[in-house]
């Protein structure tokens, strides 16, 4: 990557030999279970990067938005399931600076030690790009708040020891009514139910029921009806790690395919002389590359404070579709064998679909895409 | 110019379509599993499994477009059972054009009775769709034919009562019907992404004796070489086909129904063009595909050949079909994503599908050599065109 500085390429090479060493093996069996597997979460602990995030003030190991794309990058290249809490962290860490003493001095720690898995609850079942939309109430309650509604859809719910949650301080205020609450999970009042899904089991989706959860105030993380104004400022660079991670699927399903074509042999000599099957390397390799630039783009504007809502946007619909094409030709490439679950192809294909749905959809995206080309006068109403 | 299937043939259109969404309805995969049999007993009995046996070994008359309505509408309701009835058709179509006398009487009537289960076991773990390069042989040894060799994945491989396969024999690919009772077959399960219904196998063959009679090769020339009812023929790229657009046609009935009744921003998301614009495009795509696929199989009935019509068919049918379970499945979001849904499965099967019916870049080419000749097709290729 020509604008990686000289730390930024020390940083990868450092990290891709972590991934080959610590998480090859046994990646495709983690990938068939349904929690994160706590040897996975350990290692990541103990070589600190639980502990890498934005916040100069408050992560352990400060880290800019494009070495932390690195980071996503190389991990999931070789084990998805670390994605889920790799994800979780820029949240965590996002959020620092508006939680109170109280919840930031054992949260924090505790996360980067792996001691603390934690979730993100916004979706419901009535909605789930429509923020504004939520239906869950937080009433004040004393010196506390009273959480009720039910949460949908959050990935790594089944496993989660806590979660920040959406909830409605001012039901009639939309989204400025909309604030965020820490809810450790063991709580009375919360249960949860999991889904079995197609693909990336491992940041395994629950519901949670909040029936009448009572949480300190000291929980809420930031002032009434900020909620919602302070996780949109995390997306923007959650997006573009997103549209990375489903990258990183992608060029290990290239490079696999690559060494497949040039082994196999049909009609008396390797697949890859073949144009129909090489061409197509060369066309998705040459759609994940600039997919993958766009998203350093975005990460790197984010680091220089420029605006970047509409390349992290772009990244966020663009990334996960080259992926899904790509890990789904390069499938189709390896045939058979591409299908069977000995190799890791069908894996990768439906872990690359769950990027295209979590974290908002490819049609909010390119609203918010149009939006920044149109301006808000002449794109699409909502 | 006509443009419409005959009476008949909507009939079995519509009795088809009742008895599987009685039959198999929404469906629990270790329910319907287990119900695998008798389900097939039952199509066996209603007579769907025996379009285009002859009438005197228990096959009731059908055209080739017939057999697509069977495929299309089972597939609407569940593609492995379809796969299933494609199957069945692969083998009792070879067997009746090629079989001996005995080899017919043994299994013809129980195929099409739904009595016993076929499967097809070509492709090999080191050759696909090279039928010159197969590493299996089948050796004459006097009356009988000695059988060595392993095939995978086989589609209905654990269930299975017989195997259509293709063996290396005196140089060539030769069919023959391996009974998978006989001492020397080896079954294990095969897993991959999708088509689990189908129960995949591996099947190893070790010095298995079969009646030469099994070798289907009576009417001359031999199964490995038919473009009809080949392995690789035009009747198994456009059932293929078939099988994944009617799996596509549920997708998109689901997703319109979405479309009106969930809401976001205060409406339903079927008013929004990013929704529409997909379910319009895809139905478009669904319907040119589909209608491509009767046009090969009547082509057939109307004894044309339609290489060219069914290796479309092959490589487009089902990219259709995947690109319409993929719009259906984000239609519907997280939502479609769950194992609660069918379109997860069916989008994996679909995939399947995609190498079922041969490779898109041999359809392609298979395409390329009936517009062009020999100058559409690479060299190296030449002596494996006989097979495309």
């Amino acid at each position: 990557m020509v604008f990686f500085t000289a730390e930024q390429q020390r940083f990868q090479t450092e990290i891709r030999d972590f991934a080959r060493r610590e998480l090859r093996a046994g990646a495709r069996e983690r990938a068939g279970l349904d929690r994160v597997q706590p040897e996975v979460l350990r290692k990541l602990a103990d070589a600190g990067l639980l502990g890498r995030g934005a916040s100069v003030a408050y992560a352990p190991t400060p880290t800019d938005a494009v070495t932390f794309g690195i980071l996503i990058e190389e991990v999931c290249r070789v084990d998805y399931t670390a994605m889920i809490v790799l994800l979780v962290g820029c949240l965590v860490y996002g959020m620092a600076e508006w939680m109170t003493e109280e919840v930031r001095g054992s949260l924090l720690p505790a996360f980067a030690a792996a001691g603390e898995f934690v979730c993100f609850a916004n979706t419901e079942p009535g909605c789930g790009s429509d923020a504004a939309a939520i239906a869950t109430t937080a009433v004040r309650d004393g010196d506390g708040y009273l959480l009720c509604g039910e949460k949908t859809s959050i990935s790594g719910g089944l496993q989660a020891d806590s979660a920040i949650i959406t909830a409605k301080t001012d039901p009639s205020a939309g989204v400025k009514g909309v604030s965020l609450f820490y809810v450790p999970l063991a709580f009375p009042g919360v249960s949860r139910s999991g889904f079995r899904d197609m693909g990336n089991l491992s940041a395994a989706r629950a519901s949670l029921a909040l029936d009448r959860v009572r949480v300190p105030a000291s929980y809420r993380i930031g002032p009434e009806g900020e909620g919602f104004s302070k996780v949109m400022r995390t997306f923007d660079a959650s997006r573009v790690y997103v549209g990375l991670s489903a990258l990183a699927l992608a060029q290990a399903s290239l490079d696999e395919a690559a060494e497949h074509v040039k082994e196999r042999q049909a009609f008396g000599r390797p697949l890859s002389h073949f144009e129909g099957v090489s061409f197509r390397l060369a066309e998705h390799a040459t759609l994940v590359e600039a997919a993958r630039l766009l998203c350093y783009e975005a990460l790197k504007l984010r680091d220089e404070g420029k605006p970047h809502s509409r390349e992290a946007a772009m990244a966020k619909w663009f990334g996960p579709k080259c992926a899904v094409d790509a890990t789904h030709e390069m499938l189709l490439l390896c045939g058979h064998q591409g299908y069977s679950d000995e190799r890791m192809f069908g894996i990768r294909w439906r872990d690359a679909v769950s990027t295209q749905l979590g974290d908002g959809t490819a049609e909010i995206m390119k609203l918010i895409v149009a939006r920044e080309l149109l301006g808000a006068r002449f794109a699409p109403r909502l | 110019m006509e443009f419409r299937f005959s009476p008949d043939e909507d009939l079995l259109r519509w009795a088809v379509r009742d008895f599987a969404e009685r039959a198999v309805g929404p469906k629990d995969p270790d329910a319907l599993r287990r119900s695998f049999r008798p389900l097939v007993k039952t199509m066996g009995s209603l007579g769907y499994l025996g379009l285009g046996v002859p009438e005197e070994y228990g096959g009731n008359p059908g055209n080739r477009a017939g057999l697509g309505v069977v495929v299309e509408e089972v597939a609407r309701t569940d593609l492995a059972l379809a796969h299933f009835v494609a199957t069945t058709y692969e083998v009792t179509l070879a067997v009746a054009r090629y079989g001996s006398g005995a080899a017919k009487e043994a299994w013809l009537p129980r195929l099409a009775g739904g009595e016993a289960l076929g499967c097809v076991a070509v492709t090999e773990p080191g050759a696909g769709v090279d039928f010159g390069a197969l590493a299996s042989t089948a050796e004459r040894e006097g009356g009988s034919c000695r059988v060595d060799g392993e095939k995978a994945p086989v589609s209905f491989g654990l269930e299975a009562d017989v195997a259509l396969t293709l063996a290396t024999a005196g140089g060539a690919a030769a069919g023959l019907l391996v009974p998978l009772d006989l001492p020397g077959v080896e079954r294990r399960p095969w897993h991959g992404t999708g088509l689990a219904l189908a129960a995949p196998a591996s099947l190893r063959f070790r010095e298995v004796r079969v009646p030469a009679g099994n070798l289907l090769e009576e009417g001359g020339g031999g199964l490995a070489l038919d473009r009809e009812v080949g392995v690789g023929g035009t009747i198994r790229k456009a059932l293929c086909a078939l099988a994944t657009l009617g799996a596509a046609q549920t997708a998109l009935k689901h997703a319109v129904r979405y479309g009106r009744e969930r809401h976001a921003f205060g409406r339903a998301i079927g008013k929004f063009e990013g929704v529409s614009e997909k379910i319009a495009e895809d139905a478009t795509l669904v319907e040119a595909a589909r209608w491509l696929c009767y046009r090969a199989l009547f082509l057939l009935d109307e004894g044309k050949p339609a290489e060219r019509e069914a290796a479309m068919c092959g490589w487009w049918g089902p990219k259709v079909a995947y690109r319409t379970l993929q719009d259906a499945l984000l239609v519907h979001g997280h939502a479609g994503f769950c194992d609660d849904h069918p379109f997860q499965q069916m989008w994996r099967d679909v995939v399947a599908f995609e190498l079922l019916a041969g490779p898109a870049q041999l359809q392609r080419l298979a395409i390329s050599r009936d517009l062009s000749g020999a100058a559409g097709v690479p060299d190296e290729l030449a002596g494996a065109l006989p097979y495309l």
